[in-house]
């Protein structure tokens, strides 16, 4: 059996997908594989490339005669894991094979540990970086056991969240014991992915079941964001928009909880607190004092805009989306200032346990290149062991 | 007159210097220049390259002349050829940004008297150099500090942080100096730029000696290369270092020694180059400008025990020890060789294998990295360092 199955759901961007994979097996690790599941209009160029690569550690699921949703997309591709664990990453990122030392390392202090998550690393395609990005990389390196109360505190009641509730466990950039996935199918309407939004309904449904939480510090994958990605969608507001309506188009089930009129378009806060929302609901989970701390997030997410039209736009949106939801007294939460300084370079250097860089570093060209030239000057995964032991 | 001059004294390590010529000609900088001395057996490869293949007028060559010199020889007959109002020297597998014009213009203003500049400077090993792993440095702090001399001459004459070597960030080499300080020195010491041959260190000596204002920036402006054939790289194999110790020797001037007669740790015991060369010059240098460096004996016990723990292996640590026993064991009648007990030997877990980010330093895994020069690796490092021009300009103020 092998440790860890690496799921790349893929839909129309099989270039940014081989481009990981090939990458993927150039590890001499036979502890992982890699299932590929293909939700192309054109079947082809991943099917040539599968035949080309040869490497047993890599299946490929062709698509299907119609086009799946991105949830069922996922959904098909668990019976087809073997590994303990598995992790799903989308197909413009990447994700580093040396997670299998990672989790039997873990696994060995830990034994009751069913989801591990670990530091981010994000790398936005050369095609798709306007100018000049600088980003960060956390610098620690240890390893951390997580309390599920506090988790729960952060994902459900919104507790010291930023644009979005700081909780990283799940299983896309993340990875999940096998016996905790089949515990969420079994106790979640058996399916593994309910949600239209996938990623985020992964998150509610693991912290739910979860036993054991461990946090690496060190980055072992890559969010990355192309030119046709959701993630660069958000970056513009028109683009954003046809993003959602293709997103729309393509899913099956309901993005929207009941009575919670934020409109999808006005943002990740939003979309995020739909899946939260809808899961509750689906439970039957009711929980008090979390309307606040979600406010903030929102006013959070405001000022996270790069420009003040955006700032603007967002903040009228969101006011009236609060005050349809809780009224005008629920606005006094909702204090978004406009704090965007573009006159002001980024800093660039070590700060309060963070690397800030630019993007451009090495001249990465990929997202796995990225990662790679990153991974030369963080904690050496084969060394852990060694460290926990000192 | 231009602002900053350049030196990069080299010896038959062509290849090596014509890269480090190359990475610095492409700085767009042009109140600067560079003179490159060739000490090299075959004079016709620089100049070949000088005449045919590389036409820049702020480089200038001074061949190799009909004998080989010394090493301190070369320096000095480089010193004399500088015009610039500032001076530095590099080695010839090394590099250094221009843009540090710009910081010494800062420097100046902010302190009229300032007369010696240092800065943080990367470490990087030439892809021949790597026999064993090995990572390359890169300080990633930026701020500004006003040195005490107090505490440098502390450092640096009595060894008073007591490691395996002494810090002190000041000098000529891989930092600036202004060509007035460098006239003092030779005023004052010898007639003569440079007197001892570790010509580093001794001008180390000197400046915390007698330099104004010393500022510092911790934003690395230049990179120290090691390639293979480097006196660094005698830390990769005892075989290296006894080649280069030899070569060293052979190559020093009428009368020259590297050791004074009072200070027995010969650079020919294995491991021992660097700790013995280092001390010993400091060592000079106080007796023979007699200054205050109490304390130096017993602190020098403690650097040695330092540099035998700093081993890679029991058979390293064990090779140190015996030849530093020997070196106590005559100086000054054996008075200090009781102190002399290093504690048993833990061999590291791990050696040159711990990347990541530690304290304000990052150490990355240069078998991983595609630059292939250290001036191709400064480029490279710019991505995670404070841009110069912020540095330059003293900017505070930076986006969330």
């Amino acid at each position: 059996m092998k440790t860890l199955s690496i799921c790349i759901p893929t839909r129309n961007r099989q270039i940014y997908a081989m481009s990981a994979v090939r990458a993927m097996v150039r590890s001499e690790r036979q502890d992982f594989e890699i299932v590929l599941a293909d939700n192309s209009d054109d079947a082809t160029p991943l099917a040539e490339f599968f035949a080309e690569l040869n490497d047993p550690r890599v299946k490929l699921l062709a698509p299907e005669s119609k086009v799946l949703s991105m949830r069922a997309n996922w959904e098909r591709m668990m019976p087809h894991t073997t590994g303990e664990w598995v992790s799903y990453i989308g197909d413009d990122d990447y994700l580093d094979p040396e997670l299998c030392e990672v989790i039997s390392v873990t696994t060995r202090r830990v034994p009751t540990v069913d989801a591990i998550s670990w530091g981010r690393l994000y790398f936005i395609w050369p095609e798709a970086r306007k100018h000049r990005e600088v980003t960060k990389v956390p610098t620690g390196n240890h390893l951390i056991g997580v309390d599920k109360q506090e988790m729960m505190r952060k994902l459900f009641f919104w507790e010291a969240a930023s644009d979005r509730p700081m909780c990283p466990f799940g299983v896309y950039h993340g990875t999940v014991r096998r016996s905790l996935m089949e515990e969420i199918r079994d106790t979640f309407g058996g399916v593994y992915f309910g949600h239209p939004i996938v990623d985020y309904d992964s998150i509610c449904r693991t912290l739910l079941l979860a036993k054991g939480l461990v946090h690496f510090e060190r980055p072992m994958s890559v969010f990355g964001a192309c030119k046709a990605s959701n993630t660069f969608g958000m970056r513009d507001e028109k683009v954003a928009a046809e993003r959602i309506r293709t997103f729309k188009a393509e899913m099956d089930g309901v993005i929207e909880a009941r009575d919670f009129p934020f409109p999808l378009e006005l943002g990740i806060t939003a979309q995020i607190a739909h899946v939260i929302e809808s899961f509750k609901q689906q439970q039957g989970i009711e929980i008090d004092a979390w309307e606040d701390n979600f406010i903030r997030a929102c006013a959070n997410f405001c000022e996270a805009q790069p420009n003040r039209e955006l700032f603007n736009l967002k903040k009228s949106g969101y006011t009236e989306a609060i005050r349809e939801w809780r009224g005008e007294a629920a606005l006094k939460t909702f204090k978004p200032v406009y704090k965007t300084r573009q006159d002001l370079p980024p800093f660039v250097g070590i700060n309060d346990k963070n690397l800030s860089f630019d993007m451009g570093i090495g001249n990465a060209q990929s997202a796995a290149e990225f990662y790679t030239v990153l991974e030369a000057m963080m904690f050496p995964i084969p060394l852990l062991e060694g460290r926990l032991a000192a | 007159m231009v602002y900053l001059t350049i030196c990069i004294p080299t010896r038959n390590r062509q290849r090596y210097c014509i890269e480090a010529i190359k990475a610095i000609a492409a700085s767009q900088e042009t109140d600067f220049d560079v003179i490159v001395a060739d000490n090299s057996d075959d004079p016709e490869i620089m100049k070949q390259f000088f005449a045919n293949e590389f036409s820049d007028s702020r480089f200038r060559l001074l061949p190799s002349r009909d004998r080989v010199l010394s090493m301190i020889d070369n320096w000095e007959r480089t010193m004399e050829e500088v015009t610039g109002r500032w001076v530095s020297f590099i080695g010839d597998d090394d590099h250094i940004d221009p843009r540090v014009i710009g910081l010494l213009r800062r420097y100046e203003r902010e302190h009229k008297d300032v007369d010696a500049v240092g800065w943080s400077r990367m470490n990087y090993s030439w892809p021949d150099n790597r026999v064993r792993s090995t990572l390359a440095i890169v300080p990633c702090a930026h701020d500004t500090h006003i040195a005490s001399k107090a505490l440098l001459q502390d450092n640096l004459y009595k060894w008073s942080e007591r490691n395996k070597r002494p810090s002190c960030g000041f000098g000529i080499y891989h930092g600036a100096l202004r060509r007035s300080l460098m006239e003092k020195i030779k005023r004052k010491c010898g007639n003569r730029y440079f007197e001892h041959p570790t010509v580093d260190f001794e001008n180390s000596c000197k400046v915390i000696h007698l330099a104004k204002k010393l500022i510092y920036c911790q934003r690395p402006f230049s990179v120290l290369g090691a390639c293979a054939a480097s006196n660094s790289a005698v830390t990769q194999s005892f075989e290296a270092e006894k080649q280069r110790v030899q070569q060293f020797l052979d190559e020093l001037g009428d009368g020259m020694q590297v050791q004074g007669d009072d200070f027995p740790f010969s650079p020919f015991l294995p491991g021992l180059s660097i700790l013995s060369g280092i001390a010993s010059t400091t060592w000079w240098y106080c007796r023979k400008y007699g200054l205050d460096k109490t304390g130096f004996e017993e602190n020098f016990v403690h650097a040695a025990i330092d540099h035998c723990l700093a081993s890679r292996n029991a058979d390293e640590y064990e090779i140190k020890v015996a030849g530093l026993r020997i070196g106590f064991d005559l100086w000054q009648g054996g008075k200090w060789a009781h102190l002399f007990n290093p504690p048993a030997f833990k061999p590291p877990v791990s050696h040159n294998t711990l990347t990541g980010v530690y304290g304000k330093t990052i150490y990355l895994r240069e078998s991983a990295l595609d630059a292939a020069t250290p001036g191709d690796f400064y480029n490279f490092a710019q991505s995670f360092v404070m841009p110069a021009e912020h540095v330059i300009s003293d900017r505070r103020a930076f986006a969330a």
